[in-house]
């Protein structure tokens, strides 16, 4: 390790001899009204168009030769600046950018860097901004970022109204979701219906569903990489909204002016407090109810030029509980996500920038029912203790390279149980838990090789060691050399740029990564019960390879940016429960011998256009793709359709500046229907019917599609503070899509039926949930 | 878990809507309830699967019987695996309506007017493996089955329901040692062998009678995966159709005749008398792979209609077909719902008790 790091740093120092002629230009970019860093902000010359961007802390560094150059900062919604500079030394410059004069303006000055799209040699990717979200009709106006995702090409939702994410043909455990580096291990609120993400607390989301960079591991499909607000820090400010559903309130400040500042944002719904009334004190369901809260939080220091501090933390929770005192029965279910991040940034020179973190991410489940004497508590979780450094050293505009580690400490608590009935109680000796350590080491280097060709090479070298069924220094004390459960792999991940024309680019990637954990679930769904499992001997490493080539094409000086991707991605070691199998099962104990594994691929191609100028901005995203299972031990060894298998998934998103007072905005989607397993056949055991299912999958659910509309309507600023009404209609047709279909026995006369008497009815149901649903939000900001 | 997605789908504004579903047409197979318990001779009831949307009326009903089985037969080896003893099941018809049984006619023929044995049926004991084959149309279909040691409970009491409003109704609880040295599963059963209601079916007089359960229905399959080892108070609800049991047992109590009770011909303040539940609680050892099927049964009904749960299929212990053959190591009680019963002697069920 320590050979590796000295053995980089010797290369860096080489290659900084070799630069002697050229001098740097670094600093951050801010935000000139609240001095959050901006990241991804475009800063070119713009003579030769060669430049760079921030990064994710807002930190930037460009080495180019000795000279007068006339830089460019420019940012989506924000005025661009541009510095005439002498380059004779290095030079140190922050900036700010202004938001105000877009406000003002009717017209979005300019977007990033205009070609961005064309000339990085990033390819599936994106970048979606809060803003854009925020305009955006909403179901019940609560914004959601995570269901703004599912309208990108490559990337579904897992049904209506669901906010989990299904990036080309994997399962939503195959995410990356990182909240200030922090990872999300269920990132559902009201069983996958909303998303835990408070977009007021948001500053940036990138996503990315191929070519993943060697600095993200662990995860086969994508990342979701989510950052907080800092905080603002030159004035304090408050910012909320009344909705229907929820109510949010965001504060933020300086601690001390334009060194340190905070922000706490929360949320909580009130369909508890709403539904109250309607269930009776004295019936049956008294007491039963729903709610759902998150609390973010956030404190930076800037300690000095090439110092920054940041903590941040999450919390959230659902708590559901049901009584019913007709049989004396009481559920009360709570779980949710805590995390924390302790980060430092510091700036060695102005081409080395390190950030070190410290980040702790907790997850928990509980199901606890009561009825008369007898209680029983179903619980689980993961938790993490993750340290990680990342560097990103800029030598000269050829290179950006990233280096780093990451070693992350897993402790599952996959299934536990304890009961009482009467004075017994019913408890595991000890909790069964599982503990494993992660590690990672990267390397990647962005390198213009020409002007036309751009490479991004990167190295992964992964290692997971599960150290069994014993807390870690137990594992030290005695089982240290076992070597049994040790897996480490190097994940390649290269992908390239060919510019064709100033505006034309083709790209390629192709990627390899490990996931060494595992949710394990019974559902179709992520849901708060999925247990997360570690690789064992019993349970390998899931594995993909993915390809993925793409044409890239701007039109109109950049107005309108085009790309046709197409992808393949074969996946192995994924992992069901087999046929029969229960989580309980293995209560308190080790589930290893309760899976089946078998492999997956997907193929497809993905379209989008995007118009990002003038008073109508928005895209059209189409994907046509293809994803199967195999398992040996499921559907008889035959290969099945997955669950989120989506042959046409289209989504239209439309925004318009209509005046200086009103924002238009609609959303189009349509998706093949969704493969279900319905039974073919049924018997008879006793006096009851049962069903059989033979075909997984095997039936497909009628085509989603649905029309939102949406308005914002903003009036002039008071003195003191801004309001603005959000007005949403969802599913403007009411269509009735379908949510889940189930299948009933029904009597003919309506009397309890039999089938000796012969009065019973197969019949087929189709569910759906949300017809049209009117919304109005009320957001303020003082 | 359904219950309360299907509650959240309520809430948030849920319509259905009855469709036709085209669904594939599976092929003929047989569908086995077999069971072979501790001092009982097996029987098997044998049917058919059927199309999942094909209608169901008495004739369809019937058409799920199977008259062509050529042969059914049950047997146990030695510690070398060489076949000991056999029996060879032939097929009884009760009821026309119902299913035919194959069982031991030699064993129905020798048992006495009250349905007692003159000797105790040998072939069937705790810890013997027993396997199961079916000739039918060219097929063979196969099974096995052990029956477990007997753990009997500590004793069974009658304690008024904490959560019901009628003086009446009663909860039966039971005390159980679990052995810590094995794994067990463990299903129990129960029917009301006496009980009482007012104005039965179609009838206008005012008037109680007795209406015994028909066969016995599960109250729960689990294994002792969390109480293993431990001694606990449990109890048992009574069944009901589907879902939850949650049911309470009826002690002996009076109501008046009133409207409510009756149609037509009143004869109103006359006392009906409704005598006290009797019930027989049937306590059985059963081994993991019919835990499974049994479980998954007790299931089924839960996840259908749950939006989000990967259909289960009952995990049959058959080859080559559907259905379950559990061997049972049972045990019977018989409580009368009287307050301040305690019961620590099991029952000597007849051969009428074990269905």
């Amino acid at each position: 390790m320590k050979k590796t790091i000295s053995t980089i740093f010797v290369s860096l120092i080489s290659i900084i001899c070799l630069a002697q002629d050229k001098y740097t230009i670094s600093g951050y970019v801010q935000d000139e009204s609240s001095g959050e860093n901006l990241i991804g902000v475009s800063i070119y010359d713009n003579k030769t168009f060669k430049g760079t961007a921030s990064n994710q802390y807002g930190f930037y560094s460009l080495t180019i030769e000795e000279g007068d150059y006339t830089i460019i900062y420019s940012f989506i919604g924000f005025k661009s600046t541009t510095k005439n500079i002498t380059l004779n030394k290095d030079i140190r410059l922050n900036i700010s950018l202004d938001s105000d004069a877009i406000i003002t303006e009717e017209v979005i000055v300019t977007g990033e860097r205009l070609d961005k799209n064309v000339s990085s040699s990033n390819m599936s990717q994106a970048k979606i901004e809060v803003t854009n979200i925020k305009q955006l009709p909403a179901i019940l106006g609560e914004v959601d970022i995570m269901k703004a995702a599912q309208l990108l090409p490559g990337i579904q939702s897992g049904g209506e109204g669901n906010s989990g994410l299904y990036v080309r043909g994997g399962g939503p455990d195959q995410n990356l979701i990182l909240l200030d580096e922090a990872v999300v291990y269920n990132a559902a609120h009201l069983f996958g219906f909303f998303s835990v993400f408070n977009a007021d607390a948001i500053k940036d989301i990138n996503i990315i569903k191929g070519g993943m960079p060697a600095e993200y591991g662990g995860r086969l499909s994508s990342v979701l990489d989510i950052t907080m607000k800092d905080g603002n820090n030159k004035k304090y400010e408050a910012d909320g909204g009344i909705g229907l559903l929820s109510s949010r309130l965001t504060v933020q400040g300086p601690v001390q002016k334009n060194k340190s500042s905070f922000i706490v944002s929360g949320r909580r719904t009130y369909i508890d407090v709403l539904s109250k009334p309607f269930i009776p004190k004295e019936g049956a369901f008294s007491g039963s109810g729903y709610y759902f809260y998150d609390l973010t939080t956030k404190i930076n220091y800037r300690i000095s030029d090439n110092d920054r501090l940041y903590l941040s933390g999450y919390f959230g929770r659902d708590v559901f509980s049901f009584n019913n005192s007709d049989n004396g029965i009481g559920i009360e279910i709570p779980w949710g996500n805590a995390t924390g991040s302790l980060r430092w940034n510091h700036l060695f020179n102005d081409k080395l920038f390190m950030n070190t973190s410290l980040i702790f991410s907790d997850y928990r489940f509980e199901f606890n029912i009561a009825q008369q004497d007898f209680e029983l508590k179903i619980f689980s979780g993961i938790n993490d203790w993750n340290t990680k450094v990342d560097f990103l050293y800029q030598p000269n505009q050829r290179h950006t390279i990233k280096f780093g580690t990451n070693y992350t400490y897993h402790e599952f608590t996959p299934g536990n149980a304890s009961g009482r009935s009467g004075e017994v109680v019913f408890e595991a000796d000890e909790i069964f838990k599982q503990y494993s350590n992660e590690g990672a080491l990267y390397v990647s280097d962005d390198f213009e090789v020409t002007d036309a060709l751009r490479v991004h090479a990167g190295l992964r070298y992964s290692s997971f060691q599960h150290s069994g069924y014993i807390s870690f220094r137990d594992y030290i004390k005695n089982d240290f050399q076992s070597n049994d459960d040790n897996y480490r792999h190097i994940e390649p991940r290269i992908s390239f740029r060919y510019r064709l024309t100033p505006s034309s680019s083709i790209k390629g990637a192709y990627t390899q990564n490990y996931q060494y954990i595992h949710l394990a679930s019974t559902s179709s769904v992520s849901l708060p019960t999925d247990l997360w499992v570690p690789s064992s001997s019993e349970i390998k490493p899931k594995f993909a390879d993915q390809y993925a080539i793409g044409y890239f094409k701007n039109l109109k000086d950049n107005m309108y940016e085009t790309s046709i991707e197409g992808y393949y991605k074969e996946m192995t070691n994924l992992l069901e429960y087999k046929e029969g199998e229960l989580p309980e099962d293995n209560t308190n104990s080790s589930s290893d011998g309760s899976f089946a594994f078998g492999n997956g691929d997907s193929y497809g191609i993905e379209v989008l256009l995007r118009k990002n100028k003038g008073k109508t901005t928005g895209w059209i995203g189409y994907t046509l793709s293809k994803t199967t299972r195999h398992f040996d031990e499921v559907n008889s060894g035959i290969s099945f359709p997955a669950k989120y298998d989506r042959r046409h998934d289209l989504s239209i998103t439309a925004t318009h500046k209509l005046s200086k007072k009103w924002t238009l905005s609609s959303v189009f989607v349509y998706a093949t229907g969704n493969a279900i397993t319905l039974p073919s056949e049924r018997y008879i055991i006793g006096e009851n019917i049962y069903t059989e299912y033979t075909s997984r999958n095997g039936f497909r659910m009628d085509p989603y599609h649905r029309l939102d509309i949406g308005a914002t309507y903003t009036p002039k600023r008071k003195k003191n503070y801004q309001s603005s009404w959000n007005f949403s209609i969802y599913n403007v047709y009411s269509r009735k899509n379908p949510y889940f279909i189930y299948l009933a026995l029904e009597t003919t006369d309506g009397e309890d039926g039999s089938i000796q008497d012969g009065n019973l009815t197969p019949k087929a149901y189709q569910v759906s949930i949300f017809p049209i649903l009117p919304s109005v939000t009320w957001n303020f900001n003082f | 878990m359904n219950k309360y997605l299907l509650l959240i789908s309520i809430i948030l504004f849920s319509c259905q809507e009855e469709i036709t579903l085209d669904l594939p047409k599976a092929d003929d197979k047989l569908v086995i309830e077999g069971s072979i318990e501790n001092g009982f001779p097996p029987y098997v009831i044998i049917t058919k699967n059927g199309g999942y949307f094909d209608p169901i009326d008495s004739e369809t009903f019937n058409n799920l019987f199977v008259d062509d089985i050529e042969s059914v037969e049950i047997w146990y080896n030695d510690n070398d695996g060489i076949k000991l003893d056999s029996v060879i099941l032939e097929q009884i018809t009760f009821f026309d309506s119902l299913p035919p049984i194959y069982t031991d006619i030699d064993y129905l023929t020798s048992l006495d007017e009250n349905g007692v044995a003159p000797s105790l049926y040998d072939f069937s004991k705790s810890g013997r493996t027993y396997y199961l084959e079916i000739k039918w149309n060219d097929q063979i279909i196969t099974s096995s089955t052990t029956i477990p040691e007997v753990t009997p409970l500590d004793c069974l009491w009658v304690e008024k329901s904490e959560n019901s409003d009628e003086e009446y109704e009663y909860d039966i609880r039971g005390l159980y040692s679990d052995p810590a040295d094995q794994d067990n599963y463990i299903i129990v059963k129960s029917k009301r062998v006496q009980h009482f209601a007012a104005n039965p079916k179609d009838s206008l007089e005012c008037f109680t009678a007795n209406i015994p359960d028909g066969s016995l229905k599960i109250i729960d399959a689990g294994s002792d995966i969390l109480i293993n080892g431990q001694s606990f108070e449990t109890y048992f609800p009574r069944p009901k159709d589907q879902g939850f049991p949650n049911g309470n047992y009826n002690a002996y109590h009076t109501k008046l005749c009133n409207e409510s009770l009756i149609e037509g011909n009143l004869i109103a303040g006359d006392t009906l008398v409704f005598k006290e539940d009797i019930v027989l609680i049937k306590y059985c050892q059963i081994d993991e792979p019919s835990l499974k099927f049994w479980r998954g049964l007790v299931r089924q009904v839960g996840t259908n209609g749950n939006p989000f749960a990967e259909p289960l299929n009952l995990v049959s212990n058959i080859n080559n077909g559907l259905g379950v053959f559990t061997g049972y190591g049972s045990v019977y009680y018989k409580v009368p719902i009287v307050d301040g019963t305690t019961i620590f002697s099991e029952y000597d069920p007849t051969i009428l008790d074990i269905f």
